[in-house]
């Protein structure tokens, strides 16, 4: 996702900032320099840092076509295997498709220029779709028996549900839909962590069986995670 | 996975205020917090005001036959007499050949339904408006904002987001566009246009669509209403990420609102509709898809208080070059038949406000185009883009039933005015959609919002008295 490069740019900006260290692809405690995705090679010329921007470009909202490509990448494939995970309303159609119109987005007729701002009207249609999407893609692993192959489970939920593997799967699922990678302990897995937390007790209060109680909850995260601006925004 | 509807977020939100006034000093806060709607009407592709505001007699010499076509001519041709509809025939009839019918001596064209005559006494006519463009868009976005484009883009926020900002969010739709341009630049996420097309849009807007979440809902509203992520702090160096979580608070109380059934619309069992179906002229499943089907959207949303700021487009296909008899007439007279049943409709309807009086009461109005049509016919018999317009504005703050500006005798080319009488006046003031807006928003009380790019004046003689 763009918000991965983007990320990197800020992070690396805001010196001193208490999150310096949390953006996507940030200072490696570890000291591992092996570049992630696009970087300068290690040996380039020393970067004159009066030239560097004073910010990072101006933050933007995903377009719809963009929104079309990533659902599949970031939700995989329903559970039939072979169709990509996408918003669909009920009454089968395609959600993006459906809203376009209404979402804005050009028909090169009348409207010629996407109007990318997150409104409310943006921002409620993208509850529904991560409800769906979300719904879909936990069907999906459900379905699995791999679990390297699952998207939204893959560490915990089905076959684990230690506190590390929640960690480990809720770090995971950060760096799959934001682009941020989070270390263990970080503040910010506690903030999801809340989320799979109060989601799980409020399935088994309603005595939910436990195996059940662990996907509800996985889903709840899920979608927290997919009407979120570090989704949305890049 | 269960998918039972869960009320965690109207219980989370209930005690959440929305969005403060931002950007509005105290006064202006105080002056316009009240009970104020706006209604923005717009007629898509240039409108002829031959036939609709700024008419001229047909059956006078210098207008008729070939003589507007003589060099020296007036070079105004109404040709209402080329229009061959049972209404155009009825108006002739009635007016000896002249096709206008005055009132309060304030002249309307034959396309002006007598059903809009009706409300004649509330409106207020400008003529002779500057629109300094002959490009759709441009006018298009002049007149929606009261600035002028950078090029095609627009400049500032729309009239009507303007108004929602200053009357407040409260509503759950407070600033709703029917498929229209709207536009937010500075001002809360809550005031953003909402833009649908029809009422099954608004029904989306206002409903959960698909798979409630069974479990968690609670838990990802503390979530929202927290802090944000590191991440997300990095994500807000201009105010986006804020802009997003304010809209998601937005969403949330939108669907937990309860007014999608006032856009249950059904024309065989209309229920509590009929009497908006039937000042609209909805008579069929497929007029919800028309003009009347977002009058009907527009009105509802109004005087059920689900919106304070409607702006909608009331008639479309109105950029005919060609055959302008048989094909600009009709579109024009049908948007201001449906503006009409608008009028009359919340003339009846109750206010949304305590305090009584008619849903009208509270309105103000504006109808325009993005400019008008030629005086003259082409030699494809049609009319092409003309830079002098005219517009409609009403309101509680509106003096109505009167005429102000006008264009010459010859070529219909935009005359200055005496801004205080709004006479025609030699080295006056020449207005436009910047003067318009900036004497709208000044009559619903908005007086420092900043229109921006160029000069505006204030027109006195649109204001009721103090």
């Amino acid at each position: 996702m763009k918000a991965l490069v983007i990320g990197t740019i800020a992070a690396s900006l805001l010196v001193g900032s208490a999150c310096s260290t949390n953006g996507p692809g940030g200072d490696d405690p570890t000291g591992n320099t092996t570049p992630i995705g696009d970087a300068p090679p290690l040996d380039h010329p020393p970067i004159d840092d009066e030239a560097l921007p004073v910010k990072p470009a101006a933050v933007r909202r995903l377009s719809l076509s963009q929104l079309r490509r990533i659902l599949p990448l970031a939700f995989g494939l329903e559970a039939d295997g072979t169709t990509p995970v996408t918003w669909h309303l009920e009454d089968g159609r395609q959600g993006l498709n459906a809203m376009a119109p209404t979402l804005g987005e050009p028909d090169y007729i009348e409207v010629t220029e996407e109007n990318l701002e997150a409104s409310p009207m943006y921002v409620k249609f993208m509850d529904d779709a991560a409800r769906d999407v979300c719904n879909r893609a936990i069907d999906a692993d459900i379905a699995k028996t791999n679990a390297a192959e699952r998207v939204v489970m893959r560490h915990a939920g089905i076959d684990a549900d230690s506190d590390e593997a929640i960690s480990k799967n809720l770090a995971y699922l950060v760096l799959r839909l934001h682009g941020v990678r989070l270390e263990a302990g970080d503040e910010d897995i506690a903030r999801w962590q809340g989320v799979y937390d109060g989601a799980l007790a409020e399935a088994k209060t309603a005595a939910e069986e436990d195996a059940d109680a662990k996907v509800e909850a996985w889903n709840a995260v899920c979608v927290a995670l997919t009407v979120a601006p570090e989704f949305h925004l890049y | 996975m269960k998918l039972d509807r869960r009320n965690f977020l109207r219980a989370a939100l209930a005690g959440v205020g929305l969005f403060g006034i931002g950007g509005l000093s105290p006064r202006v806060a105080r002056a316009t917090a009240s009970d104020q709607l706006v209604l923005v009407c717009y007629l898509s592709g240039g409108w002829d005001q031959l036939l609709a505001f700024d008419p001229r007699p047909a059956n006078a010499a210098q207008y008729s036959g070939n003589a507007p076509y003589e060099a020296g001519g007036s070079g105004i041709h109404p040709a209402y007499d080329l229009v061959n509809t049972a209404w155009m025939n009825e108006v002739l009839a009635a007016t000896n050949g002249s096709g206008i019918r005055k009132r309060n001596n304030v002249s309307f064209g034959p396309a002006v339904p007598a059903e809009l005559l009706d409300h004649a006494n509330d409106l207020c006519v400008l003529r002779g408006l500057n629109m300094s463009t002959l490009t759709h868009e441009v006018g298009r976005r002049f007149f929606t904002t009261g600035q002028f484009p950078r090029g095609l883009q627009p400049v500032g926020s729309s009239l009507s987001t303007i108004v929602a900002n200053a009357v407040g969010p409260s509503a759950t739709l407070p600033n709703l566009s029917l498929l229209t341009e709207s536009y937010n630049v500075g001002m809360p996420p809550g005031v953003s246009p909402i833009q649908v097309r029809d009422a099954q849009d608004v029904r989306d807007m206002l409903r959960r669509l698909g798979p409630e979440l069974s479990y968690g809902a609670g838990a990802i509203n503390d979530l929202e209403l927290g802090d944000p992520s590191c991440f997300g702090e990095e994500l807000d160096t201009e105010g986006t990420a804020s802009f997003y979580r304010e809209s998601r608070v937005k969403a949330k109380s939108m669907v937990t609102s309860g007014d999608d059934a006032h856009f249950d619309f059904d024309v065989d069992n209309p229920g509590s509709n009929a009497a908006l179906f039937e000042a609209l002229g909805i008579t069929k499943a497929t007029d919800f898809a028309t003009a009347k089907g977002r009058a009907a959207v527009a009105a509802q949303a109004l005087t059920k208080g689900v919106a304070r700021a409607v702006s909608l487009r009331i008639a479309e296909g109105l950029d005919t070059h060609n055959d302008w008899a048989t094909d600009h007439p009709d579109g024009v007279r049908d948007g201001l038949m449906t503006l009409a049943g608008m009028i009359a409709y919340l003339k009846s309807a109750p206010s949304p406000f305590d305090g009584g009086g008619s849903a009208w009461d509270h309105t103000t109005l504006l109808v325009f185009s993005e400019f008008s049509r030629t005086p003259l016919l082409n030699n494809r018999e049609g009319r092409d883009h003309h830079l002098s317009s005219s517009c409609v504005v009403a309101g509680p703050g509106i003096k109505g039933g009167q005429a102000i500006g006008a264009t010459t005798d010859q070529g219909m080319a935009t005359r200055p005015i005496d801004l205080v009488t709004g006479a025609p006046k030699t080295g006056g003031i020449t207005v436009g959609p910047a003067d318009v807006i900036f004497t709208l928003l000044h009559s619903m009380g908005i007086t420092d919002v900043s229109l921006g790019n160029q000069p505006k004046n204030l027109i006195e003689a649109m204001l009721k008295p103090a």
